[in-house]
């Protein structure tokens, strides 16, 4: 019974602008968006909240290879490394409520300065 | 679900309990969340390579899954160097080779610790490795070197100089041609029947491996049994501490995943262990970058082609070209003459020529893994040496090239450039790179029972996870193609297999 009232909360939370509120979205979005921006923009599976799959972010952006990136000072492009060319999700570098980490960084020095 | 957890829920109560890894006496209680023809765990090298024969031979509803967020594991962080006797482009270039003097390279290198039958069908079936990522795509350099230990040179270089270059392509291939790719997700268990056979796998769905937390766990029935091509687990600090406490410190040039999960579950459905104690250390390793990177590749150059001096003598200590071990144990022994805090790291350096003609050299001196020097003085300087005895030791090397006097190491010299300045050079430390151990396959990719010694049925793997093709040690460019010839193998045999359809 607990766990159901529980879930219900938590349900409302997350269905609602409450949570955008402490998770925030960031500036670039909303730029684009305005107020069209909403939780439901790429978390769109109905039902249970969840980790947005890349299809939300290449309906607005499309896939890796359309996005066009600045190359860092060492002639790098983020979306054409040696090792994963274009095979990667979206999420695997990029988060919107938390800073974004480049993948490559576990091993070299990328600097890519644009990341968002 | 624990594995123990997962195992005391489906095991039968009767006979199996004396079978302690056994799951159940009738037709398993648990219902199948997914079906499909073939399960592959893993996306690297291996699995790519049995995803493509199983697809050739037939099968529709393949899936590969993939623990981590990204794909291809280790493979694409690779150099990707392939040695491939036979290949259309050895025999283009009109290099002497042949798949013996392969075995015969990879029998010294492995001291004979090797199963002679899966070096040789190795060797034997490269040049299909070669038509495969040529069919799927890949591009290769019109260049081959010959790497340390090898006696002709057939390290295949992709064009971008990284694995990626050959298992991108696969992977695109496959994805063009239906098979299904899925990531964030960790094989928890093999599933195994009363019979012993193994009919699919208990998996942990959306996980994420920094945090070990998952959403579901599902079970995946596979028709054509199961094939493993999960690599190593140098990454496991407690499994590599376990097995060979010595190497507990060392720093390893796998990827974070490399852990030991799967190796595990391949025990507890009785997989016959091999040389559990046995790792390779890579002797191009470089304390000054993460890994096996670009400063690694320059080293390979500068073994072939310069030498190598301890800087406390300022004088050579091994044959620079002979195999990982035998480079990697005399590295250490220098190392071993510092303090732990500061060992006496070996150094490595070559002539501007051989410098930029190496791969990864760009990166590596950019980074400062690699540095110049102008002079011989400026050298001795950096690493605290004596100058005299280095201006020696770079003479006599000159004289050993010039053909003036034999090289004291018997080492065998392919290209003849003069050691001149400005030098480039690099420190050395030999780091923890390939589980030479894993469990026994056959010639077919089957996985074998210790209890048996006959095959598992329904379970395949080859790769770094299986043992038996190197021995005790391997040479440069040869796991890339043991994965991908027993990937081939076991994708074939899977097709073949269809006891629970």
């Amino acid at each position: 019974m607990k766990l159901g009232i529980m879930a219900a909360i938590a349900a409302l939370l997350f269905s609602s602008h409450l949570f955008a509120a402490t998770n925030s979205i960031k500036p670039h979005h909303i730029e684009a968006m305005g107020s069209d921006m909403t939780c439901k923009t790429c978390h769109t599976t109905k039902g249970k909240f969840q980790r947005p799959s890349d299809t939300a972010c290449k309906d607005c952006h499309g896939g890796m290879s359309d996005i066009p990136t600045e190359p860092n000072r060492f002639d790098k492009n983020p979306h054409a490394s040696h090792h994963y060319e274009d095979l990667l999700e979206c999420t695997v570098c990029h988060s919107e409520h938390s800073p974004s980490k480049e993948v490559c960084s576990r091993c070299h020095i990328v600097e890519f300065k644009n990341l968002k | 679900m624990k594995r123990r957890e997962f195992l005391t829920k489906t095991m039968g109560a009767t006979a199996a309990m004396t079978l302690p890894f056994s799951v159940s006496s009738k037709e398993p209680e648990h219902k199948w969340d997914r079906e499909y023809d073939l399960i592959i765990v893993g996306s690297g090298f291996t699995g790519v390579a049995a995803a493509y024969s199983a697809y050739k031979a037939g099968l529709k509803n393949i899936l590969v899954l993939e623990k981590m967020k990204v794909w291809g594991g280790n493979s694409v962080i690779s150099g990707g160097l392939a040695g491939m006797p036979n290949s259309k482009l050895q025999k283009k270039l009109g290099i002497k080779d042949s798949p013996e003097l392969l075995v015969k390279d990879m029998l010294k290198a492995g001291r004979n610790f090797n199963n002679p039958e899966l070096a040789y069908i190795m060797a034997s079936q490269a040049y299909t490795v070669y038509d495969m990522l040529i069919d799927c795509g890949a591009q290769f350099k019109d260049k081959l070197i010959r790497s340390g230990g090898h006696s002709a040179a057939r390290s295949h270089i992709p064009k971008n100089a990284s694995g990626g270059g050959l298992v991108v392509p696969m992977h695109k291939y496959l994805l063009a041609h239906g098979v299904k790719f899925q990531n964030r997700t960790k094989v928890s268990n093999l599933i195994q029947e009363s019979d012993l056979s193994i009919s699919g796998v208990a998996v942990q769905e959306d996980y994420d491996f920094d945090t070990k937390k998952f959403k579901r766990e599902s079970t995946y029935k596979s028709r054509h049994g199961i094939v493993v091509a999960t690599g190593g687990w140098t990454q496991d600090k407690k499994f590599i501490s376990t097995t060979m406490p010595m190497y507990s410190d060392l720093e390893r040039t796998a990827h974070p995943g490399a852990t030991s999960e799967m190796i595990k579950s391949l025990l507890a459905v009785g997989s016959l262990p091999l040389n559990f104690d046995m790792y390779q250390l890579g002797p191009w390793g470089c304390p000054d970058e993460i890994g096996g990177g670009p400063a690694s590749f320059f080293a390979g150059y500068a073994f072939n082609e310069s030498i190598a001096v301890d800087p406390m003598t300022g004088q050579r200590f091994v044959d620079e070209h002979s195999s990982r071990r035998t480079r990697s144990e005399a590295e250490m022994l220098v190392m071993e003459k510092g303090t732990k805090e500061k060992p006496n790291y070996p150094i490595t350096f070559s002539s501007e020529d051989t410098a930029f003609r190496a791969e990864g050299f760009d990166a590596a001196f950019r980074d400062g893994s690699v540095q110049k020097t102008n002079s011989v003085a400026e050298l001795a300087e950096l690493y605290g040496m004596d100058v005299n005895k280095l201006t020696q030791s770079i003479a006599d090397w000159n004289e050993v090239l010039k053909g003036n006097m034999p090289d004291p190491f018997g080492k065998t010299i392919d290209k003849r450039t003069e050691l001149k300045a400005p030098y480039y050079s690099m420190r050395l430390s030999p780091k923890l790179h390939y589980c030479m151990g894993g469990i026994a396959i056959n010639k077919n990719a089957e996985v074998i029972s210790a209890d048996t010694c006959e095959p598992i049925k329904g379970l395949f793997a080859g790769g770094e996870v299986a043992a038996g093709t190197h021995g005790m040690d391997r040479l440069g460019g040869c796991s890339s193609v043991d994965c991908m010839v027993f990937g081939q193998i076991a994708g074939r045999t899977a097709a073949k297999y269809k006891a629970n359809a």
